[in-house]
């Protein structure tokens, strides 16, 4: 019958450019660490490649984190100050013992997505808004817990910077995190209400989708998440820091952006988005890696954010044109 | 006769500067395709959302099963088994067929979806239609046409005991129509009530068992199908309209004031050609998705210009911006008053200068005594009725906000105005009105393209009448050949299956 869809559509056997399509973020991170292994001695050494991989481990937290809300078409400006707040929350109590300080950084991370999803549920304010308050409010409240860096001199976080090869604690973490995320938004009614509700918020709504509720529990993931990237680091470099993550909210949108999420949200996936980190974080290595001056660096960066988000921008375009098209029946 | 399934009682809805529905009452029972007609804007979709949840009733009641509700939620109208095919699509276009279709209601346990089961439902629900998509499609590559039927697909998808559908058949060819009638009489036979919203009359004739006519939100007549005529329900709809029939003189001057030839947009219209008169209104008709606001928004310099040629009084010019348009005496009224034709919260006066601030800067900054006189003596041109020049855009009504729009091209001194769906949701007086100030600005010369998708509007006003389908002009016809049904005939040319835009 005429309503059903031509085989062509459905595209089935294989075809280069949908793979190509497909899987852009994985074979663009493995065209880098070519490049990378071609102009650099150094960089695919072991040491290096721990160093990259446990460094991508903090930001790919803050990552998935910025991940789920950009999924439902918004922005969180405060997951690196809320980061910073939990490493110094979780370094000032880790005395007392590790256990009872993870809980209470974590619940801080929690609180605080908490707060931003109130205001941008229930208040409706815009989440860019309500999240750069957050990034004030997180980071005054890191800096009342202590001024300066916060040593952590416990033996088992002492123990869990060691490293096996290429493999270190927070690169564990990291991945058991990704890997259990992708999983539940993958499977989980929660994950589809949340495509849904960045794809198109009134359909959602329609569909009796709890809309402000979904919404909310995706800045209290994002908080907690946020907050478990704060301990990640602890563990890393064995101290709470309240400056630490300076710039690394719009290194998160980025990341995540790269790894082909949609920067209007609806669409994307957390592995992909994943690999973006793993991209960002191989260009700013290599950047290191060949000397480059960091101020440059920091400009290199600027304009890696500016050319993601303007591609990403000019996606949303041609599809709109692409739709446009195909209505008026234009063949080119 | 089965007892009423839902009754509507005395509902009212009013948005800012225009009465949706005005004591609307209705009832549909089990098993009957009720007709829902009238005019754009006469308050149908939005009966209809009331009854879904979708809005909330300013008062009046809604009763399902001897309960009575005040308003109804989303969730209220799915647990009521109330469905609803919207007129604009209501699919997520990146989530695949099988998600669009149980969204909200995905089968799931401990709140963990199966993809494979919900697939496997997807593909159960669509046999017993006889339609096969691949589940897992996302649905944005599917046309229209089968967009329509996952929508179809969606609603059935829970147990159902009314469905409304709006518009069903605006983007489906006479066989998927054919199919669809086929679906809509097994659901009567199965005892749901449907309430079918159609411009089609034709459609209603056929599938229908009783028709609710609504005229300016309010209850207008009702007729047996059986008992009824295609004549009988459009005297019905347009009531008002044959005592009082929209009809201008004609003010058409020998002087071209703007010459378009070849004009393209890419991926809008292509090869566009026409003359436009001074005092001359041209009609611009065809589908929504046509080009028509696309080719407006062209002429005034907001859309880029791929090809051709513009002329004004000879001249060629290629506005880039609306303010080089400006600059060149065209005015627009664009389709999105709210939005995009005024500062809602900036005062009468202001928004009336905004096209020509320049001319009220003097050396200590604005002059503000000369801008209110300005804005005073066009508010009286315009008739416009507001407590002061000082009063917030934002608080007036739709029809005296439209004259604000109208009035601030006036005093900019616009030559050709190009007016897009110029009485879209205002009440009948005001449109009333702004018919009178179109009719006195030709008079004076001032040149007018008027696109809208109220027909009968068209036809009066224009002295010709050029038909736009699918991106390209294919008619342009004299005020007296022109009739709705040949400017309907050309507006559907060029469209076909899987390519169509919203019958108006």
């Amino acid at each position: 019958m005429s309503m059903n869809p031509s085989p062509a559509m459905t595209g089935h056997g294989f075809n280069w450019r949908t793979f190509v399509g497909q899987n852009d973020a994985y074979l663009a991170l493995i065209v880098l660490i070519v490049i990378g292994g071609l102009i650099s001695p150094e960089f695919l050494t072991t040491l290096n490649l721990k160093n990259l991989l446990s460094q991508s481990a903090v930001l790919g937290i803050l990552a998935a984190a910025q991940f789920m809300v950009i999924l439902i078409a918004g922005f969180d400006l405060s997951v690196a100050a809320v980061m910073a707040l939990s490493s110094v929350v979780f370094a000032q109590f880790a005395p007392i013992g590790l256990a009872p300080a993870a809980v209470l950084a974590v619940l801080s991370g929690l609180g605080c997505g908490a707060i931003t999803g109130a205001f941008v549920t229930l208040g409706r304010v815009q989440p860019l808004i309500a999240t750069l308050a957050m990034l004030g409010i997180a980071r005054g409240f890191a800096f009342t817990v202590s001024e300066k860096s916060l040593l952590v001199d416990s033996p088992l976080v002492v123990a869990m910077s060691k490293s096996w090869g290429i493999i270190s604690v927070p690169m564990v973490i990291w991945l058991v995190i990704a890997a259990l995320l992708s999983v539940f938004l993958y499977r989980s009614r929660f994950g589809l209400h949340c495509l849904a509700i960045g794809g198109r918020e009134q359909t959602a709504a329609l569909a009796g989708v709890p809309v402000q509720r979904t919404k909310f529990l995706v800045y209290v993931a994002a908080g907690g998440l946020s907050a478990l990237a704060g301990i990640v680091l602890v563990i890393r470099t064995q101290s709470g820091v309240p400056h630490v993550g300076n710039g690394w909210e719009l290194a998160s949108i980025a990341a995540v952006v790269l790894g082909g999420t949609a920067l209007f949200g609806g669409e994307g996936q957390l592995p992909k988005a994943m690999a973006g980190v793993l991209i960002y974080q191989t260009i700013a290595n290599l950047m290191n890696q060949v000397g480059l001056n960091p101020y440059y660096q920091d400009i290199v960066r600027a304009i890696i954010i500016l050319a993601v988000v303007g591609v990403g921008i000019f996606r949303v375009r041609q599809s709109e044109r692409r739709v446009n098209r195909a209505e008026i029946g234009e063949t080119e | 006769m089965p007892d009423a399934v839902a009754t509507l009682r005395n509902i009212c809805k009013t948005y800012p500067g225009v009465k949706a529905l005005d004591n609307v009452s209705l009832a549909v029972r089990p098993g009957e395709v009720l007709c829902l007609l009238g005019e754009n804007g006469a308050g149908k979709s939005t009966l209809m959302r009331c009854l879904t949840g979708a809005e909330m009733p300013d008062s009046g009641e809604i009763v399902i099963d001897g309960t009575a509700y005040t308003a109804l939620s989303a969730t209220d109208g799915h647990a009521l088994g109330i469905g609803m095919i919207y007129q604009e699509s209501s699919l997520v276009p990146a989530m695949s067929v099988a998600e669009n279709i149980f969204l909200g209601h995905e089968p799931s346990s401990g709140g963990m979806v199966n993809r494979r089961d919900l697939e496997a439902r997807a593909v159960e629900l669509m046999q017993r239609f006889d339609l096969r998509f691949p589940p897992d499609l996302p649905v944005r590559k599917l046309g229209p046409a089968q967009q329509q039927l996952v929508q179809i697909l969606k609603a059935l998808s829970r147990d159902l005991r009314i469905l409304v559908m709006d518009e069903p058949t605006a983007a489906l060819t006479q066989r998927e129509i054919e199919h669809l009638f086929e679906l809509v009489r097994t659901f009567r036979k199965d005892g749901i009530a449907i309430i079918y919203i159609s411009h089609r009359l034709e459609e209603i004739l056929e599938i229908g068992d009783r028709a609710v006519i609504l005229r300016d939100g309010a209850f207008a007549a009702e007729r047996k199908i059986s008992e009824t005529t295609e004549a009988q329900l459009i005297a019905d709809m347009v009531g008002r309209n044959l005592d009082g029939k929209v009809s201008k003189k004609s003010h058409t001057g020998d002087k071209v004031v703007l010459s378009v030839e070849g004009l393209s947009s890419k991926g809008l219209f292509s090869d566009v050609s026409f003359d436009l008169r001074e005092g001359e209104v041209l009609g611009l008709s065809g589908l929504v998705g046509a080009g028509r606001s696309d080719l407006l928004s062209c002429l005034f310099g907001a859309t880029r210009r791929s090809a051709g040629t513009v002329r004004m009084d000879g001249a060629e010019i290629h506005p880039k911006s609306p303010r080089e348009a400006i600059a060149h005496g065209m005015g627009l009224v664009p389709e999105e008053r709210r939005a995009d034709g005024l500062v809602l919260d900036r005062s009468v006066a202001e928004n009336m200068a905004y096209p020509q601030l320049d001319r009220f800067v003097g050396p200590s900054g604005l002059r503000w005594s000369k801008l209110k006189a300005m804005s005073s003596q066009i508010s009286e041109r315009m008739r416009l009725r507001t407590p002061s020049q000082d009063q917030r855009v934002g608080l007036l009504s739709g029809g005296n906000q439209q004259k604000i729009v109208i009035g601030k091209w006036i005093a900019a001194g616009a030559r050709v105005l190009l007016l897009d769906e110029p009485t879209r949701g205002i009440d009948v007086n005001a449109k009333r009105e702004i018919y009178g100030l179109i009719e006195e600005l030709t008079a004076t010369g001032v040149s007018v393209i008027l696109v809208s998708s109220e027909l009968p509007e068209v036809l009066g006003l224009s002295d010709r009448i050029a038909v736009m389908s699918a991106g390209q002009m294919v008619a342009i016809l004299d005020r007296d050949e022109a009739t709705q049904i040949n400017i309907m005939e050309h507006a559907f040319s060029r469209v076909s299956a899987g390519n169509g835009g919203i019958a108006a």
